[in-house]
């Protein structure tokens, strides 16, 4: 029987078919300490039991237009997460854990912790629709990262600016560089694309409270990791790095194929 | 989606449970340019939706046990490639039916000329009074006919028409012709001796002309009551004429041209049995 169906027809079924993604979303609460692992169980049937409170109010909103799964998942989420600040338990700073992850920075798993990381980076910038290539630029030049004239153009998108050449060479001049001059240049690279005349210091507050942003965001809620400016910008570093093996990575294939 | 649509995936100024779904939903699909320009331009610009969003999209896209077959109501791309599929068996479905009909089409085409030939015919057949070399020469004919269209019928039909007629005419007139072979037999055989009639018209085998009375004429005594029959080629008796007691009949009936036999007989005996053509 269909999922819609059981909803309708018979919701203690459907509630017993998702039992596995009931759990699978505790766990990862367990995972980060929010949950103790003792108290698993319990909480469990206490979120089934709210599951089922809610049951008719889910037959009224559901529409169809999206999956009921990917629904149910959203609703079992927001009760762990609501039972979660019942008990006060977000408040609680996990920095015991955060601060494991920085000394695992050796082990083996390192390197898949970061992929994952970076994954979740990347899908973040997908929900900045339309000022992902704008944030992912600034960042760029902001972490002192190397800056090609295919990172502009690529901003720019047929917007017209002279003296790119001089732009790149300049922001690539490295740690030399003030705060105020890398503002200066990327406010002059985005009014030519925005077609606007905001001052450096705009862009700075913009770039700031994009950071702050997807910092909140990368530390998720509740709170899975502890990011600040500084090892955020490790992960950003990382993020281009990566991007940087991708791309000659595939350049060399084709080499290859050719 | 409409505006007015979408404003049932906010509350509160944020993005609700549904909404979040249906752009996670869109996110797993690897269909973002399928997300409503409202939802889109909220989450850019919003860190709690854009939190909120993230988070379910790890447990969906991690979950072992989330549902990986989408159906084709959720997925943009499904529902393009059900819609090709669906204008393809619209085209093919189409196809059918057009070569159904048009096959229908042809067969009632055909039938109904076959009918009208049939009803042409039938009518010309019929009409003994037909004329052919009128027909021949006359441009187009209108062939009044209930159970016909009210078209002229063209020259090559009329053409084809005459050319039939012609034949089976010509055919009736030398059937009309043909003998009949036990009346053969019997002509001019001496019947009974006291009778002593001499049969004076028509002669045997005389040629006699078209739309004249015919003269039946014979000489000497009998002591009954004589009749005379006449018979066409295929012994259907046409016409008889009893209890004469002269020695002279005239036929006032036109007879179309043909071989023809006549009997005399008396009450219990042939008398008689002569043939004569009309030309």
């Amino acid at each position: 029987m269909k999922d819609i169906d059981l909803l309708y027809e018979n919701p203690n079924k459907l509630i017993e078919k998702y039992q596995d993604t009931i759990v699978y979303i505790i766990n990862k609460f367990v995972q980060t300490g929010y949950i103790r692992y003792a108290y698993k169980d319990d909480f469990k049937q206490d979120v089934i039991e709210q599951l089922l409170l809610k049951i008719p109010k889910i037959k009224q909103s559901y529409n169809n237009k999206y999956q009921l799964s990917t629904y149910l998942s959203a609703i079992i989420r927001n009760i762990c997460l609501e039972k979660l600040r019942k008990n006060q338990v977000l408040l609680q700073n996990l920095e015991g854990d955060i601060n494991s992850v920085l000394v695992i920075h050796n082990s083996s798993i390192y390197d898949l912790a970061i992929e994952d990381e970076i994954t979740r980076l990347e899908t973040i910038f997908l929900l900045f629709n339309k000022q992902k290539e704008k944030l992912k630029l600034c960042l760029k030049v902001f972490f002192r990262m190397p800056v090609s004239e295919n990172d502009i153009y690529h901003y720019l998108e047929g917007a017209q600016l002279s003296d790119t050449k001089i732009y790149v060479d300049f922001l690539n001049n490295g740690e030399a560089l003030t705060n105020r001059d890398i503002f200066t240049i990327l406010t002059k690279i985005i009014n030519a694309k925005e077609n606007k005349n905001n001052s450096a210091d705009a862009t700075r507050k913009w770039l700031n409270a994009k950071i702050d942003e997807i910092i909140f965001i990368m530390n998720g809620t509740p709170k899975r990791a502890n990011y600040d400016k500084e090892t955020f910008q490790i992960l950003i570093e990382n993020y281009f790095y990566k991007k940087e093996e991708k791309i000659s990575i595939q350049s060399a294939k084709v080499n290859i194929d050719i | 989606m409409s505006k007015d649509e979408c404003l049932e995936f906010l509350n509160k100024g944020h993005i609700n449970e549904a909404g979040i779904s249906l752009y996670v939903d869109k996110m797993l699909l690897e269909e973002t340019d399928f997300i409503p320009n409202v939802l889109l331009e909220h989450v850019e610009n919003c860190k709690k939706c854009k939190s909120e969003i993230i988070e379910l999209y790890e447990i969906c896209k991690n979950n072992p046990d989330y549902k990986t077959t989408i159906h084709v109501t959720f997925s943009e791309k499904e529902k393009s490639r059900f819609r090709i599929n669906l204008s393809v068996l619209l085209k093919i479905a189409a196809s059918i039916i057009l070569v159904i009909s048009l096959t229908f089409f042809i067969k009632y085409i055909n039938i109904k000329n076959s009918l009208k030939k049939d009803i042409i015919s039938k009518k010309e057949l019929n009409d003994t009074t037909f004329n052919a070399n009128e027909l021949t020469n006359s441009s187009s004919v209108n062939i009044s006919d209930s159970d016909i269209s009210n078209k002229p019928v063209n020259k090559k039909q009329i053409h084809s028409l005459v050319t039939q007629n012609i034949k089976q005419t010509s055919s009736y007139i030398s059937a009309n012709y043909e003998i009949y072979p036990d009346f053969e037999n019997l002509i001019e055989e001496s019947f009974r001796s006291e009778f002593s009639l001499k049969i004076l018209e028509p002669k045997t085998g005389q040629v006699l002309p078209l739309n004249k009375p015919i003269v039946f004429k014979w000489k000497g005594e009998t002591d009954e009551k004589i009749r005379i029959a006449i018979f066409n080629n295929k012994a259907e008796k046409l016409y008889e004429i009893k209890h004469i007691s002269d020695n002279q009949v005239i036929l006032n009936k036109k007879l179309r041209p043909g071989l023809y036999y006549w009997k005399v007989e008396t009450e219990s005996d042939l008398v008689y049995l002569g043939k004569f053509v009309i030309k």
